[in-house]
């Protein structure tokens, strides 16, 4: 009998939702919650033998321990597949998915699988390195994703030849593999290119890297530009004040500087999950160069500072809505007459 | 130009007293194709064997595949023109092609650039010459010729037999008969005023010696970026004298069945109008490389094509001709469909091209060329497994103790053509 | 004069008097990091360093020619072109066969000089 530990969060281990957040990995025996529809997508041929369940915020902010906690127990348990998740479009729980499902088969050398949905922070950044089944953005596709979580699940346990992604259903990046398609290479090139013309969609059967290239803008005269800082270092204001989220920021803050005369600790920390945030606490200058810039002003390097900066948390932030973020930045930087913006990150 | 194609059907190859098609048989005399090709000097032996769909039969090193097509009613137009026979435009009048035959020339070269064809077995879904009746002809050339003259003699050996093969079609009666024709630009617009006006470009491979393609005699490497009418392609207008590897190299019978060509003749008056076809090369210098690109677009844009298909040959190199050209016909406003293979290692992983460029945003893939596959011992080598651990894609001590080989798909002639001509893809 | 720089003693002979030529003893892709060297420091790569249609790690032999002038620093497409070389030949596993090490040489010869076979 195939042997499977499946990961899911505090949500779906129903233990409770948000406020159980931060509690850490736990392993029970048995199938837990969606556990249940893979189970039956598995007949007979495979047992979840063993459910671990973690809380999101406890994995994000403490990714090494509870990674090696996480390790320790399927340690234990020798299964012959990890499953995790769906994570459907949860931000944080997709990324503690992958993040989970690639050091497993990085340090343990057993084959895994999840599950979520294409936009899902986690996709864009472990689709790569690990299989992904795409599902839908809530749990409502639970349905579909059971079967093909199984079917690749068990294809991996019996080391079986994995199809294309178009085949199996998981996320193209992690291989290139062929297949054989109804149509032969020089007619699809010819639908292709009169679904182009007609503007019609289409699907390219090799994506190109992503080129988010931007054209270097024309230089400027730095001695009369007014500057700003707009950073995704997560810089905010002692106690964050606009609650900006450690992952998966959904928000970023607008907020006048501080008095630079201050001590930095006691005037600004990081909202920033998933670094050591140490050299950031203790001053938030090594990361918002706001000193350094009043420095340059006074010394007539610059022409003058704008007196807001902008800042929110890059970690596992969706590109969909950094780009949002950026673009009303923007607007606003352009109408208070700011011509120039330092961009730092952590 | 219009192009009368009469198709007679070829169901079996018998070797016999005569040289003759009957009853959907080309029957083959092997003293007079001899003759035929001892008389060039630089060849000491030939000889002849046959390959059948279905059969345990393993055909390598593989040089190049010809179909036999033969020009009817004319002392003016030859197959192959300006290599084999006068330099006059073809595509013209009526051709007769012996479908489900095909010459296969069999020698080594350069002894890591020709390719292997399973007749039956995992490896025959890879290459479409397992789908036809063979003519193997394997060479044994004159001591110490050097590779290039012995690539040239064995080219022209290849030429000679499928058309005096294609000859014994000349009076026979076309199983069936097709009609191409392509009209003079304005007269395409007036016939079919809605229709999408689609444009053909077809890169050719030109790097140099035992890499190059020859179009009507002229090495296309000394040419400039020009235009060709796709029935020229049918009459063998241009032909391939490359030794590059075997999974995306155009055999000549590539050529002369160019998928593209086909489909938008397919298509030429009903969603598109197969408006011209442009050829250019994939030199080694990046001058040449930017001077072809740009005549491309420039040309696309004359023509004022809607659209095009660009088809590339080989890889490495050539990925950087295929992203100017792709980049520079829709810099023109042009929009286009590239189609290429992959070189993503043996798991998949690597990078697929060797240059990629984000105007590239519809791409057809023939797949990746270095997927391993086991090819199973088969009752029958014509040729020799001399060379099956140096041919690309092939790797040393690759043949099991059971006598199966194992190749990256690279090996196999014709696996991930880039004229689209297979169903296989990748993702 | 331009640059050529080869591993190739067929390609040092043959041009010895129409390029500079830089020859070592190396691997291909050691020729290829020297190749890079050169473009940093504003050559121009004037043949395509993948050449020849073969799979990286075939052949020993690798030739690739530079502008003699140093103005193409700003040239971001001869950097393009030989960091992806390097990177393509980073994976290769080098199988090359000692059988064919003079058509090696030859081939790698040819794409240069596409008529030197005519010359003798």
């Amino acid at each position: 009998m195939i042997k499977i530990v499946h990961y899911i969060n505090q949500f779906y281990a129903g233990v409770g939702g948000e406020e159980k957040a931060d509690i850490g990995p736990h392993m029970q025996e048995g199938a837990m919650g969606p556990g249940a529809a893979l189970k039956a997508a598995f007949g007979g041929d495979a047992e979840i033998t063993h459910t671990i369940y973690c809380g999101d915020s406890y994995y994000a902010e403490n990714t090494e321990k509870a990674s090696a906690e996480i390790l320790e127990m399927i340690q234990k348990v020798k299964p012959d597949v990890f499953i995790a998740g769906p994570a459907f479009n949860a931000g944080r729980y997709g990324l503690a998915c992958g993040s989970i499902s690639k050091i497993v088969q990085e340090k343990l050398e057993i084959p895994v699988v999840t599950g979520m949905y294409q936009e899902n922070p986690g996709a864009e950044m472990y689709k790569d390195s690990i299989y992904i089944i795409a599902t839908k953005d809530s749990a409502a596709g639970m349905r579909d994703a059971a079967p093909k979580l199984a079917k690749l699940a068990l294809k991996l346990a019996k080391g079986e030849k994995i199809g294309a992604s178009i085949e199996e259903g998981y996320m193209p990046g992690k291989a290139r593999v062929n297949f054989f398609e109804e149509k032969r290479g020089s007619r699809r090139a010819v639908e292709m290119l009169l679904a182009k013309i007609s503007g019609k969609p289409f699907v390219t059967e090799f994506p190109m890297p992503d080129f988010d290239r931007v054209a270097p803008a024309a230089a400027i005269d730095v001695k009369t530009a007014r500057f700003a800082i707009v950073t995704s270092g997560g810089i905010v204001p002692k106690g964050n004040p606009d609650r900006i989220e450690s992952s998966s920021a959904s928000k970023y803050g607008e907020y006048a500087y501080a008095d630079v005369n201050a001590d930095p600790s006691t005037v600004y920390e990081t909202a920033h999950g998933g670094y050591d945030p140490v050299y950031a606490n203790q001053n938030g200058y090594r990361v918002l160069p706001y000193d350094t810039l009043l420095n340059y002003e006074k010394e007539g390097k610059i022409g003058s500072i704008h007196g807001k900066y902008y800042t929110t948390v890059g970690n596992g932030t969706a590109v969909k809505d950094s780009a949002k973020f950026g673009q009303e930045i923007a607007e606003k930087l352009l109408a208070d007459g700011v011509n120039a913006v330092i961009l730092t990150s952590t | 130009m219009k192009l009368e194609v009469g198709y007679i059907n070829i169901t079996d190859i018998q070797f016999g007293n005569e040289c003759k098609v009957a009853g959907g048989t080309l029957h083959v005399n092997q003293d007079c194709l001899k003759e035929l090709i001892l008389s060039d000097a630089r060849i000491a032996e030939v000889s002849f064997d046959i390959a059948r769909p279905g059969e345990s039969v393993r055909i390598t090193p593989v040089k190049d595949v010809i179909e036999p097509r033969t020009k009817v009613g004319t002392d003016e137009m030859g197959i192959f023109p300006g290599i084999l026979n006068k330099v006059k435009t073809v595509g013209m009048g009526r051709t007769h092609v012996l479908k489900g035959a095909a010459v296969v020339t069999c020698g080594q070269i350069v002894g890591f650039q020709e390719g292997i064809i399973d007749m039956s077995g995992p490896g025959a879904d890879y290459t479409p010459f397992s789908a036809t009746n063979n003519l193997v002809v394997l060479f044994t050339p004159k001591a110490d010729i050097q590779p290039h003259d012995y690539e040239q003699a064995l080219r022209m050996a290849g030429l000679k037999v499928a058309a005096f093969l294609g000859d014994l079609g000349k009076e026979v009666t076309p199983d069936v008969v097709e009609t191409y024709e392509t009209l003079p630009i304005l007269e395409q617009k007036a016939k079919y005023p809605d229709l999408p006006r689609i444009g053909y470009v077809q890169m050719l491979q030109t790097q140099g010696l035992l890499h190059d393609t020859y179009v009507y005699g002229v090495d296309m490497k000394e040419s400039l970026t020009t235009m060709i009418n796709p029935t020229e392609v049918m009459d063998g207008a241009i032909i391939s004298g490359n030794c590059v590897s075997a999974c995306d190299k155009n055999t000549t019978y590539h050529h002369q069945n160019n998928p593209v060509i086909a489909d938008m003749f397919e298509e030429n008056g009903k969603s598109l109008i197969f408006a011209g076809m442009i050829i250019t090369n994939e030199n080694v210098f990046l001058m040449d490389k930017e001077r072809s690109s740009d005549w491309t677009a420039k040309l696309c844009k004359m023509m004022g094509f809607d659209g095009v298909v660009i088809t590339q040959e080989g890889f490495g190199n050539p990925d950087t001709d295929l992203m100017m050209n792709c980049k520079k016909v829709e810099d023109v406003g042009v929009p286009t469909v590239i189609v290429t293979d992959e070189y993503a290692g043996r798991d998949g992983t690597s990078q697929s091209l060797a240059d990629v460029d984000a105007a590239a945003n519809a791409v057809v893939t023939g797949g990746n060329a270095n997927e391993v596959i086991t090819l199973p011992k088969m009752d029958k080598v014509i040729g020799t497994l001399q060379y099956v651990d140096v041919i690309a894609g092939g790797f040393e001590n690759n043949t099991q103790p059971d006598g199966s080989i194992v190749v990256e798909l690279q090996a196999i002639i014709g696996a991930t053509n880039e004229l689209g001509f297979n169903k296989m893809s990748a993702r | 004069m331009d640059i050529l720089i080869t591993n190739n003693p067929l390609c040092r002979d043959y041009f010895a008097d129409i390029y500079n030529v830089e020859f070592s003893d190396i691997s291909a892709y050691f020729i290829l990091q020297k190749v890079r060297d050169f473009v940093h420091l504003g050559h121009g790569v004037l043949t395509h360093p993948r050449a020849g249609g073969l799979p990286p790690g075939t052949s020993p032999y690798k030739s690739v020619l530079l502008t003699g002038r140093q103005d193409m620093k700003n040239s971001l497409q001869s950097l393009e072109i030989v960091e992806n070389s390097v990177k393509a030949y980073e994976k290769a596993r080098t199988e090359f066969s000692e059988k064919h090490l003079e058509h090696f040489a030859k081939l790698d010869l040819s794409l240069l000089a596409p008529n030197a076979h005519k010359k003798h």
